[in-house]
């Protein structure tokens, strides 16, 4: 099983899911928490929460502007 | 929300963000609920909150959205405006709609292509247009204040752009409130102290349907690369970006001592061709800018 990242029209497969939370996912693809939020479908989860075999997970980018 | 030490649910959350931004509105003397009040729409989630948020708050409110006839991969003018309208019809609110390519012949990367201000980026073709159309719009139809979604980091990025440049007279300028003056309609910033983590969150857990895709032009500018470099200095400390720009707007009463001396708030002569106050005599920078092209 694994965990499916959407960034940026982007996919990331992450097949160790144990003990995997969004923050840890953020430190792997070496991005900021304060960049993006996270979607899991449809809702808004926090950096601390687990992620199960088989999300579908999305970061959404806060930073905007020009 | 580590800044804040706070810890919320969907809808304690939401209910924060409101009650923030009344507390933003009058802490700065913005308006007021008899007032009418433009808000400019891009689409995005700041500008669709700050409306979602206002109109909650009960008050009464009408759009703005300027269709700038970008296009990129992804339509990104007929995308946004598109959003804007649903807002607009779903929430039963009024939604003036320029659209530039058919009010003034061109679109903003065409009037860029021909004109100096906009040689290297269209950024400043843009900028320029859009406070002429939504002061001129916010005018004609008898708006008291027009408010844009400008966020925390928005204000942070642009008052570290400052400091590094030592530009006095844009620190002098920066606020939450630009007060009125003769041709000028006020503008206000409700969402100025919130982080833009906060915005696309309230989008979010409001069921906000905006644009998530940026300004194709945006990549690479000035304000994406500050908000980057000040997002690793949050990230070391919590509460940096706020204190930066809470202190900021604490110490310029000691820093500018003259705020309120006349001579920053001076006459400004009338553009003979639209009307709008302009910094010298003739034609304003945005008539020029239609004219020449």
């Amino acid at each position: 099983m694994t965990i499916t990242v959407i960034l940026r029209k982007k996919e990331f497969k992450f097949e160790e899911t144990k003990d995997l939370t969004v923050r840890k996912v953020f430190k792997k693809l070496d991005i900021l928490p304060e960049t993006y939020l996270c979607v899991r479908e449809g809702e808004l989860i926090t950096e601390q929460e687990l992620l199960r075999d088989g999300d579908v997970i999305r970061f959404v980018p806060v930073i905007s502007g020009g | 929300m580590r800044q804040h030490k706070l810890a919320l649910c969907k809808h304690h959350f939401l209910e924060w963000v409101c009650d923030q931004t009344e507390r933003n509105i009058n802490k700065y003397k913005m308006f007021t609920k008899g007032d009418r009040v433009l808000v400019a729409v891009s689409g995005g989630k700041d500008s669709l909150a700050l409306w979602d948020a206002l109109n909650k708050l009960g008050y009464t409110t009408g759009g703005v959205y300027i269709n700038l006839g970008i296009s990129g991969d992804d339509q990104y003018s007929l995308k946004s405006q598109s959003l804007a309208e649903k807002f607009a019809s779903d929430h039963n609110l009024v939604l003036h709609i320029v659209n530039i390519k058919s009010d003034y012949g061109k679109t903003i990367p065409e009037f860029s292509e021909t004109n100096k201000r906009g040689k290297s980026k269209p950024c400043s073709v843009c900028g320029l247009l859009k406070r002429h159309t939504m002061n001129e719009i916010g005018s004609r139809k008898g708006y008291d204040v027009l408010v844009t979604g400008h966020n925390l980091d928005d204000e942070v990025s642009v008052l570290f752009n400052n400091v590094l440049g030592w530009q006095v007279d844009f620190l002098r300028r920066q606020s939450p409130l630009i007060p009125a003056k003769e041709g000028l309609i006020p503008k206000a910033k409700p969402f100025c102290r919130f982080y833009e983590r906060e915005t696309a969150a309230y989008a979010i857990l409001a069921n906000i349907e905006y644009i998530e895709d940026e300004c194709p032009f945006s990549e690479g500018s000035t304000t994406i690369q500050n908000k980057e470099l000040l997002n690793h200095l949050e990230h070391q400390r919590a509460g940096t970006k706020l204190a930066f720009y809470l202190k900021f707007l604490r110490a310029k009463k000691e820093l500018f001592a003259d705020l309120e001396d006349d001579k920053y708030t001076e006459a400004l002569f009338s553009c003979p061709t639209c009307g709008q106050p302009t910094p010298k005599q003739g034609n304003c920078a945005f008539c020029r800018m239609v004219t020449r092209s």
